[in-house]
């Protein structure tokens, strides 16, 4: 029964995320940097401490936020299932709970989800320009002073779904 | 008698101060509680006349959308728009109507200000809508006075650029930019910019333009029916 709240919990999260990132860049335009799904897939890979999730996670939240803007089907999956492992296997080395790592491991995916899909817009869509660079800063620091508060938030929802 | 009645009277003007000082406490208390009420009743008021401004400009959106739909002469269905970008890589936006009103595949997107942009998703009850604005978008134009044609670019903001447009051809800084309708996606002659910059390359000339439509405050929108192909 626990384990059935969980995976429900864990699947509005996931629907949630990108719900509120189409309202959020609604409303607040200035807020187009943030990548709620991202945030929410390094979330489950770091606390769930399983590729299953990764994968899951990130598949999923990558496909609905490509049936939800132009972008060709498969291109966010990709990207949120490569960060995701590379969230992995960082939280398998550095144990990523405290401010700090949790700090540096959203920045870091932040800007290489965004540097990943640039390049697949060059290779796959015949985009002339790579890098937008003040953006893809400006999307890490968003997604980090978003992220963080939120990853505590979900250790709040998630935990006490658990108990 | 004579020594009572000073009592008495004493008696009476104390207790007739006591209930005076009372029922002006209940009047306070009632009167507070009023007031209360009062502001409570305000603020609603305030409250339904706020959804009433609302819904007039709503409204007045709606006829202009209408007298739009009229001018155009063409199948074209209202849609509310309900959400944003889904990945900050795009320019785009989500609305409330879908394949079930008959909207399709590169329906084009217009509102009173000009070219929105065109449908690249439509489920049964919602759509996406690339705006005209995103990098990946093109729209064929022409421009108002020069008649030279060339393709939109966008830029990702409220700017965009066009490509192909000869250097021998004379185009002025604030020329009305309009759909050629080449593309086969949006009707010829409707607003999408105004130039503000022209600059000489060595084949095509430089041209960029501010789109017309502030995609940031779009609220309604009307979407041309795809006609289907025989």
């Amino acid at each position: 029964m626990f384990r059935f709240l969980r995976y429900i919990a864990i699947f509005l999260l996931i629907a949630l995320m990108v719900v509120l990132q189409t309202v959020t860049t609604r409303y607040f335009p200035k807020l187009s940097s943030l990548d709620l799904p991202l945030i929410a897939v390094l979330y489950l890979t770091i606390s769930r401490e399983s590729l299953f999730w990764t994968v899951f996670s990130g598949s999923a939240v990558g496909f609905v936020q490509d049936s939800l803007s132009p972008s060709p089907l498969g291109m966010n999956g990709f990207t949120k299932i490569s960060i995701g492992c590379l969230a992995y296997m960082a939280n398998s080395i550095f144990a990523i709970d405290r401010v700090a790592t949790r700090l540096a491991l959203i920045f870091i995916s932040s800007l290489l989800a965004a540097l990943l899909f640039s390049a697949l817009r060059v290779l796959f869509l015949n985009r002339s320009e790579m890098i937008w660079g003040e953006r893809i800063l400006w999307s890490g620091v968003v997604n980090t002073c978003v992220g963080l508060p939120l990853f505590y938030l979900f250790d709040k929802i998630l935990h006490s779904s658990n108990e | 008698m004579e020594v009572a009645a000073p009592m008495l009277k004493g008696f009476v003007g104390s207790f007739t101060g006591l209930s005076r000082i009372w029922y002006g406490y209940i009047d306070l208390r009632e009167a507070r509680q009023e007031n209360l009420r009062l502001k409570k009743e305000i603020a609603s008021y305030q409250q339904a006349v706020v959804q009433y401004e609302e819904q007039i400009k709503r409204l007045n959106r709606l006829q202009t959308l209408d007298e739009l739909d009229t001018t155009l002469n063409m199948p074209a269905i209202k849609a509310r728009i309900i959400g944003g970008d889904a990945n900050q890589w795009y320019s785009s936006r989500i609305i409330d109507r879908g394949a079930e009103a008959g909207i399709g595949r590169d329906s084009a997107v217009i509102c009173p200000d000009g070219v929105v942009g065109r449908v690249v998703h439509a489920s049964r009850r919602t759509a996406v809508v690339q705006l005209v604005t995103d990098a990946d978008s093109g729209v064929g134009v022409l421009l108002e006075n020069s008649r030279a044609q060339g393709v939109l670019r966008g830029e990702g903001k409220k700017q965009a650029s066009i490509d192909y447009i000869e250097t021998n051809a004379k185009v002025l800084v604030g020329e009305r930019v309009l759909t050629s309708g080449l593309d086969q996606i949006y009707p010829k002659g409707l607003l999408v910019g105004y130039v503000t910059a022209v600059g000489k390359r060595q084949i095509f000339q430089q041209i960029d333009l501010a789109i017309s439509v502030d995609v940031q405050k779009l609220e309604e929108v009307l979407v041309l029916k795809k006609e289907p192909q025989s």
